[in-house]
């Protein structure tokens, strides 16, 4: 499915020039037509307020605040861009950070390298397929893999489950 | 809590965000997506970039030599280091895109050295400036992929003595 992503501001957070001018290539490809950059957290905190932008791509590895800091700080109830869609790139391979994305609340993981293909994907579901969030003593953020599964066997099926520990709650 | 699975066996609540992007974004109808996808075009303009990959390269391997150049003045240690990893991270992260795969494989081994290490800042200062000697030489010498018979020796020596180096802080534990 095609979509028409001009109404769409994007937010690029990342150290390297070079990585900016390839996402945003990418994303003028697809149609994207406000995209405002960042070179670090610090500065991409200061560009949420200046842009209030709809979908934010960031570096996880970044000179003063890296990516992992910058969701840290967003990912709060109280934060006015607490639900915004996060898709973190990165050069890490390894397990233990996919599961640390995880923890800290990104929608979507990007490794690199990127391709047109796949940074398409990823903007397309979190247009598409728009998750609930979750909040917990310890996280808060979109829900699991496991606790969407969750969800839809409630909802399928008949009266649900009275002993499963949840409450809903309208966004506050 | 599971290992990783945020709120897999805690109580949670489920919150329903205020707003979607979906209904921000219209669906491209036939005729426009017979026009136009957005995957090709996106391919299209990286191939009108891409004549500046080279240029991005030696640049990002002088950026890995600048802060190299910092750890020879004044000592490795974590400070002086950082910089350097995240000179090799950006390599590591865009060297395939640039056309420069086998210099993506020598900054992934530094990398994996520096994640891995016990304390990175104690690694011997002339053994971790080879990888940097090593990409530098890759990027200058064009050695991009497997068609560089050296630039294939120069990381499978990298490989032998991140090995070396991580076993040997392992035996330490």
């Amino acid at each position: 499915m095609s979509l028409d992503l001009a109404s769409l501001t994007f937010l690029l957070v990342e150290d390297s020039a070079y990585m900016r001018t390839i996402i945003r290539t990418m994303l003028q490809g697809f149609g994207a037509r406000r995209i405002v950059e960042a070179e670090d957290g610090a500065s991409g905190l200061e560009a949420m307020d200046r842009a209030n932008p709809d979908i934010l791509i960031l570096d996880w590895v970044m000179p003063i605040l890296d990516g992992a800091d910058m969701v840290r700080m967003i990912r709060s109830p109280n934060n006015p861009f607490a639900y915004i869609p996060i898709i973190m790139v990165t050069a890490h391979t390894e397990r233990s950070r996919i599961v640390e994305a995880r923890r800290l609340g990104v929608h979507e993981l990007l490794s690199k390298p990127i391709s047109a293909k796949a940074l398409y994907q990823r903007v397309s579901s979190v247009i598409l397929q728009p998750r609930d969030f979750i909040k917990t003593g310890t996280y808060f953020g979109p829900a699991p893999r496991e606790i969407r599964n969750r969800q839809k066997i409630w909802q399928g099926g008949p009266g649900g489950n009275p002993d499963e520990k949840k409450s809903e709650a309208p966004a506050g | 809590m599971a290992a990783d699975t945020p709120g897999d066996d805690e109580d949670y609540e489920v919150i329903k965000p205020p707003q979607t992007l979906r209904s921000k974004v219209r669906e491209l109808g036939p005729r426009e997506t017979a026009k136009f996808n957005p995957i090709e075009a996106a391919e299209a303009a990286m191939q009108r970039l891409s004549g500046n990959f080279d240029g991005w390269m030696r640049k990002e391997a002088d950026e890995l030599g600048s802060a190299w150049q910092a750890v020879e003045e004044n000592g490795l240690t974590a400070e002086t280091l950082d910089p350097v990893y995240q000179a090799a991270h950006n390599i590591k992260g865009q060297a395939v895109t640039l056309g420069y795969p086998l210099v993506g494989q020598a900054a992934a081994l530094f990398c994996h050295l520096v994640d891995c290490a016990q304390d990175a800042a104690q690694l011997p200062t002339e053994i971790v400036g080879r990888y940097v000697a090593a990409i530098r030489a890759m990027v200058a010498e064009g050695a991009r992929d497997e068609t560089s018979p050296a630039g294939q020796q120069l990381v499978q020596g990298l490989a032998e003595i991140t090995d070396t180096l991580l076993k040997a802080q392992s035996k330490k534990k």
